[in-house]
Parts: C-alpha cells; sequence; structure tokens
C-alpha cells in the first residue's frame, strides 16, 4: 500500500507515463482514492501540458531571475491572509488546510517537478520571432509561480502569527524546541533565499529552499494545530480526546 | 512525512498536548519542583487476557512507559503514579483525581491515563504516571505520551509509538510503522519488517542500527540522522542542520535519497549492488572516499553525476552548505 508520500515522489514521472506498469497501476489505484493526490495529479498535469507547449525555450533564467527579484521583495503582508482558528478537529477549516496545501504542493511542484526537469533537459537556445508567442507561456508559469510564492508567503505569515500570538500557552519546553527549529528553518531559508539572488540557476538553492520552505509548513501545521487545541477550554477531557483521536489514526 | 500521516500525528499531539495543559502541565522533572514537597504514591497491577497477537493501546500524559515481551498470552501492566502536592491533601487529591483507565473487548485493550476536566489556575498538585508492561511478543502496541520517555523492547507485532516530549527507543522489534516525537530522540535497533518504517524528530537525533524494512523515511528539523547497517528498498533520509548518514546494502532498482542542508551526508555503500550517483552541494565539496570508482561521470560547479559498479540503484545526495562524501566498501 503506498502512501501519499511515496505517491507524490512519483507523481511527476506517472504523469509522464514514464513508470513500470505496476507502479503506474499502483499509483493509478491510490489516486482513485485520494483527493489530495488527485488534486496535485491535476495540478502536475496542467503544468505539464503548458510546459509541453514552450518547446525548446531557453527562458528559465529569465524565470528564476524573476523569482529572485521576488525574493528580494522581504516585505510579505502578514495581514493579507486572515485564517479562522477554530478548536481541532474543526481547527482550520478543511478548506483552509486544503488551501494551504495546495499552494504549498504548486510551489513544490512548480519549483521541483517543473523548473528542474526543464533545466536539465533543455540546452539554452536564443530567443526567436518563432518563439515569441511562447513566452506568453512562460510568462504565464512565471506568474504562476509568482502567485504561488505570494500565497505561500500569505499562508506562512499568518501561521507564524498565530503561533506567536498562543505560543505562549504552550507547553513550555514543546514550544522552546518548536521556535528554535522554525529559527533554524528561517536561517535555512535566509541562506537559500540569498544563493538564489545571487546564482539563480543553481539547483541546489533552488531545492534547498523548497524543501525549507515545506519544512516550515510542516513544523508550523503543528504548532498551529498544538495552540489551536490549547484555546479550547470547557472541552471534554483531553485524555479522553486523545484515545478517540488516537483511534482514529 | 506524508499529508496522512502528518495529520494523523498533529491530531495526536494537539490532544495529548491539551491533555498536559489540562492536566498542569506535570512533567517528571516539575515533580522535583519544591512547591510540590508532598508525595503520594500509589501501584497497582493489572492482568489483561487478550491471546497471543492481542492489540493494546496505551495513552499517558506524563511518565515513562516501558513495554517488553513475556511468557504467556496475558498483558501485565504495572502502573505507578506519582503524586506530588503542595501539602498532603493537595497530594492525596492527585492521586484521587488522575486515574488509569482500562478497557477490553476482546483481544484489545485502551489503557489510558485520565485526568480532571478542565482546571482553572495552577494545579495544587502534579501526577506523574510510570507504565511497565509485560506483554506476549506477537502484541500489537500503540504507545503515546506528552511528556515522557518509551522504550519497546522485544515486541514483534505492529508498533507504533508517539512522544511529544521524550525518547522513543525500539529495540529487538518487528513491523514499527511508526516512531515519533517532536523534542526528544528517537533510536531504533534490530528492527526487522517486512512494512514500511517512518521514523521522525523535531529537534532530537535519528539512530538506526540494524534495521530491515520494505522502506525508510527519517525526517528531523535539527538533529542527525544516522542509519547504520540498514536494509532498505529505498530510503530518504533528510535532516535541516544535522548530518545525515547511511550505510548499508542497496537494493537492485532501490532509490536512497539524502538530505541535509547544512549538515555533511555520507553515503556509503555495502555489497555488490552499485549505483547511479546523483549529489550535489551549493558552498560545500563532494568527496569520493576510498576506492570508489565512478563511471560516466560528470562533474560541473558543486554536481557530481556518475556511475558506481553496475549502477543497479539510485542515490541522491544533497547538502546546501554541507559535505558530501560517497563511499563503498
Amino acid at each position: 500500500m503506498r502512501t501519499c508520500s511515496d505517491v507524490q515522489r512519483d507523481l511527476s514521472r506517472y504523469v509522464d507515463d514514464d513508470l513500470p506498469p505496476d507502479d503506474q497501476a499502483a499509483i493509478a489505484q491510490h489516486l482513485a482514492s485520494c483527493e489530495v493526490c488527485r488534486g496535485i495529479e491535476a495540478d502536475l498535469r496542467q503544468l505539464r501540458a503548458r510546459a509541453r507547449t514552450l518547446g525548446p525555450m531557453p527562458l528559465p533564467g529569465h524565470l528564476w531571475s524573476k523569482i529572485a527579484d521576488r525574493l528580494r521583495m522581504e516585505n510579505v503582508d502578514a495581514s493579507a491572509e486572515v485564517v479562522e482558528v477554530r478548536s481541532w478537529p474543526m481547527s482550520w477549516s478543511h478548506r483552509s488546510w486544503l488551501w494551504l496545501g495546495l499552494a504549498a504542493t504548486l510551489v513544490v511542484i512548480a519549483l521541483g517537478a517543473y523548473i528542474a526537469p526543464s533545466l536539465s533537459r533543455r540546452a539554452p537556445a536564443a530567443v526567436t520571432p518563432d518563439n515569441a508567442t511562447r513566452a506568453v507561456s512562460v510568462q504565464d508559469v512565471t506568474d504562476e509561480l509568482d502567485q504561488a510564492l505570494e500565497h505561500y508567503g500569505r499562508a506562512v505569515a499568518g501561521l507564524e502569527t498565530l503561533a506567536r500570538e498562543d505560543g505562549a500557552s504552550m507547553d513550555p519546553a514543546v514550544s522552546a524546541a518548536l521556535q528554535t527549529n522554525l529559527t533554524a528553518i528561517d536561517r535555512a531559508i535566509a541562506e537559500s533565499r540569498t544563493a538564489l539572488i545571487d546564482q539563480p540557476q543553481s539547483a541546489s538553492a533552488r531545492a534547498s529552499l523548497t524543501d525549507a520552505l515545506r519544512q516550515k509548513v510542516d513544523v508550523l501545521q503543528t504548532t498551529v494545530a498544538l495552540v489551536n487545541d490549547l484555546r479550547r477550554e470547557n472541552e471534554d477531557d483531553a485524555a479522553d480526546a486523545a484515545k478517540k483521536l488516537g483511534k482514529q489514526s | 512525512m506524508t499529508p496522512m500521516d502528518r495529520t494523523r500525528w498533529i491530531r495526536l499531539t494537539t490532544a495529548i498536548v491539551t491533555a498536559a495543559a489540562l492536566a498542569g502541565a506535570a512533567t517528571a522533572a516539575a515533580a522535583q519542583d519544591r512547591n510540590y514537597p508532598a508525595l503520594r504514591t500509589d501501584r497497582q497491577t493489572r492482568t489483561l487476557t487478550l491471546g497471543s497477537a492481542g492489540s493494546l493501546d496505551l495513552s499517558n500524559v506524563s511518565g515513562d512507559i516501558t513495554v517488553t515481551a513475556g511468557p504467556g498470552t496475558s498483558v501485565v501492566v504495572d502502573v505507578t503514579r506519582e503524586s506530588h502536592g503542595r501539602t498532603e491533601a493537595d497530594a492525596a487529591q492527585g492521586l484521587q483525581d488522575v486515574q488509569v483507565a482500562i478497557e477490553t473487548q476482546g483481544d484489545r485493550a485502551t489503557v489510558a491515563t485520565q485526568y480532571p476536566k478542565t482546571q482553572h489556575g495552577q494545579s495544587p498538585y502534579r501526577v506523574s504516571t510510570i507504565y511497565h508492561v509485560t506483554a506476549p511478543a506477537g502484541t500489537h502496541v500503540k504507545a503515546t505520551s506528552v511528556s515522557g520517555n518509551v522504550s519497546v523492547s522485544h515486541i514483534k507485532g505492529d508498533l507504533e509509538v508517539q512522544v511529544v516530549s521524550g525518547n522513543v527507543t525500539v529495540s529487538d522489534a518487528a513491523r514499527v510503522t511508526n516512531a515519533r516525537t517532536i523534542s526528544g530522540t528517537v533510536r531504533l535497533s534490530d528492527v526487522a519488517s517486512d512494512a514500511a518504517l517512518s521514523v521522525s524528530a523535531v529537534s532530537g537525533d535519528v539512530t538506526l542500527e540494524r534495521v530491515k524494512a520494505a522502506r525508510v523515511s527519517a525526517d528531523v528539523v535539527s538533529g542527525n540522522v544516522r542509519a547504520t547497517d540498514v536494509t532498505c528498498g529505498g530510503a530518504t533520509l533528510k535532516s535541516l542542520s544535522g548530518t545525515v548518514d547511511y550505510t548499508g546494502p542497496l537494493t537492485r532498482g532501490g532509490r536512497y535519497e539524502l538530505t541535509s542542508h547544512s549538515g555533511t551526508v555520507t553515503f556509503t555503500a555495502v555489497g555488490p549492488v552499485g549505483f547511479a550517483l546523483d549529489a550535489s552541494t551549493f558552498s560545500g565539496s563532494i568527496q569520493p572516499v576510498g576506492s570508489l570508482t565512478l563511471t560516466s561521470q560528470i562533474a560541473h560547479r558543486g554536481s557530481l553525476t556518475g556511475t558506481v559498479g553496475d549502477g543497479g540503484a539510485t542515490v541522491a545526495v544533497r547538502t546546501f552548505s554541507g559535505n558530501v562524501r560517497i563511499a563503498r566498501r
């Protein structure tokens, strides 16, 4: 039985029909019952479809330069995204989580699955009038990436605000551990950003940035979920909840 | 961590951390607090007849859990509650309020530390509950705790351990599906499983020794990942700020991914199966170690690709600012 992580790792090759038949079938079976992975697959197919219209394009460098420009804009509007927080399991509407997941996923897919193969497989070529129309498609992809990064930044900012506001109510040892790790992740993001600004074509910088962003979402999700639940008062005995939730898991 | 795993993990942690908050965040260390000088202790033992392959679901808030295999077909749960109070009366009240609930249904049992409903203000007592469980080796065990160490040995049934703050130690086990902690270390040794193994810690080291599994994944933010003598069909090992080390034989067709942001990544393949290498670092160095011979080698700006031996497996190794070391023996 494949996990979502297993499936998502191979989704790019699945979309390209590049896996052994057994693996293709196993992933198809998983997708039939997993909405999240199916959504990622749809995004990936959309991006791939657009990518196929590009032909032998020379523009990943431009694209990454644009992302590098964007990364220079450090001022993310923390108030842009207000996320309602309720007690678990309703804490954050499923939609919000889905939105966050999709935003993050789009970043990962866009940066990891689309750009990297584009860079590694396609030889640089000059822009000619023949592919001028294709440049529009590349711009579309660039815009999508920008949008994804923007959404991602808002989501992270919202999560950070929530975690900061309510972190004091969390068990101090756990809170300290999470804060220490968030700081480490921020450092990694900053280093990767700096590297990407200096060398937009660096695959290592790109991969490190996406990894660090993904880890930040992971830790922030855990943090916010913890503080969400600590907001809950007058609820049933928590050990009962632990037992029930443990059964669900 | 998969989205589903993360959801489960978050559900569990939120619930049990709430338990900690409601209970006054009792911890073993806090038990030493001079504000709680009075101590009352209670010990009880329950024997549960679950058969040779029953299921035990044990959840605790504060205190260590130890599970080990024993003879027979019964599960023996030895519980010690230690209540530290401001006064003797408070300590006694703690023992009265904090109870251990045991429910059995067929071959399944649920054991849970239960605290009173919401308390306002600082609790007049702090209670830690220590579990020593002896179970048939085939028992399926799920152990969760907010604060405390969990140690499991010689259990061959399905095993899942999740802790918020504390260390997880598993030895001589099979079918370990999950071992997680937010703050603490995870150490697995002598594990033989035909299932996928997932291990994670936010802050703490992960150590795997003599582990066999269908797949191995380990994810750490601050801490080192060290996998020694690991046999698996594929592996994904990640650390943000720590080192990542992998030593073990490769499976033909398997994919082994090792990633760190700032730590050194060391990969050592053992045995006849070779691998296709894709190594990269932004500001570190890539160092083939010993007599490693790469064919079709391409080295360019912090990246190195090539084939070692028959190229039967795929090895992807990446670090941002650390070094990469590749070896074969």
